[in-house]
């Protein structure tokens, strides 16, 4: 199987592929890694800087959140570059106040540390 | 992403594979791909779940649907089809109660090589509001649009109906359900009666 790293992710994206089905597809191949060394390499390549600044931000949070997960033992200098890091807060709701109050609190500190604000268990 | 026609075209490949190989093969679909079939809310979907095989998966199947992944541009046949869905499923689930037959392929021709099986609505509302994914980043828009759908296709008029469909079939989700029920707060209505009301299952292919 071809390796399907977040770089490969961004340019099927790029390219017009379907965001939900390609990030879906990356993680199950992330998933079904056997070793850290070929999880660490899914996120070696920078992915493209993508039209739309969340994704950017999305994926780094993605790389630094399954890096740390899964005690990876390099993170990838890319995930920490400034575009990743969101200007205006990106609550993955469509919920109010509370919600959002919730999502504060309930996101991973790899997300909230980008202004993403989302699921405790995202991936 | 697959859609409608692509979907009931793969279907119609398989069975067309499984009258060519004598047999008949039932096959039950999860998620976005039962709402494909039996919704009129649901257009696309990532890929197709489905549970696993019962026995072992024949041959003629495994090969039917590498073929089908490569006529559908795929890499592998998981791309489109795979039956990893069956962790999440109830234990409590009847097959004849809580699915029904969705149509039998090929959908030409007198002899049928594969029954296709989908949750009912109540199981399906069950299954979404378990896994609750209405924030998630890039599935989010989809999972919500779902989930205020299937309560007014089971007639839900309020939260406790709803997590009272959960725990018909994961009661011990039920019992814990402190997140489903401030989701289905903040996020949802209930009770209103759309002109386009969500009709689950169409009866038409």
């Amino acid at each position: 199987m071809r390796p399907f790293t977040l770089s490969e992710l961004s340019k099927r994206i790029k390219d017009g592929a379907s965001q939900v089905k390609e990030f879906s597809d990356f993680l199950d191949y992330f998933y079904g890694q056997q070793t850290k060394a070929e999880m660490s390499a899914c996120f070696a390549d920078e992915p493209s800087q993508m039209p739309d600044a969340r994704l950017d931000a999305l994926f780094g949070a993605c790389a630094e959140y399954l890096a740390r997960r899964y005690q990876l033992s390099s993170l990838p200098k890319w995930a920490f570059q400034e575009q990743r890091y969101l200007k205006e807060p990106w609550f993955t709701t469509t919920g109010g106040d509370q919600m959002q109050e919730y999502l504060v609190f309930s996101s991973p500190a790899e997300f909230r540390s980008l202004n993403i604000f989302t699921e405790a268990a995202p991936f | 992403m697959i859609d409608r026609a692509q979907l009931i075209s793969a279907f119609d490949r398989l069975g067309h594979a499984a009258v060519a190989a004598d047999t008949l093969i039932d096959v039950t679909v999860y998620g976005g791909s039962a709402l494909i079939f039996a919704s009129n809310f649901r257009f696309a979907s990532g890929d197709v779940d489905i549970a696993p095989i019962k026995g072992n998966q024949p041959k003629w199947f495994s090969e039917a649907v590498a073929k089908i992944a490569t006529e559908l541009g795929y890499e592998n046949s998981e791309d489109w089809l795979n039956d990893a869905v069956g962790f999440h499923l109830s234990k409590l689930a009847k097959d004849e109660k809580d699915h029904f037959q969705y149509g039998t392929f090929p959908r030409a021709g007198e002899i049928a090589g594969l029954r296709v099986f989908v949750p009912t609505a109540d199981y399906m509302l069950a299954l979404k509001l378990k896994a609750i994914r209405v924030n998630d980043a890039v599935k989010g828009d989809q999972e919500r649009i779902d989930i205020q759908n299937l309560p007014q296709v089971n007639a839900v008029k309020n939260i406790d109906e709803a997590i009272a469909i959960v725990g018909r079939f994961f009661p011990v989700s039920a019992k814990r359900a402190e997140k489903q029920r401030f989701y289905l707060a903040q996020m949802f209505t209930f009770g209103e009666s759309a002109e386009n009301a969500p009709v689950y299952p169409v009866r038409a292919f």
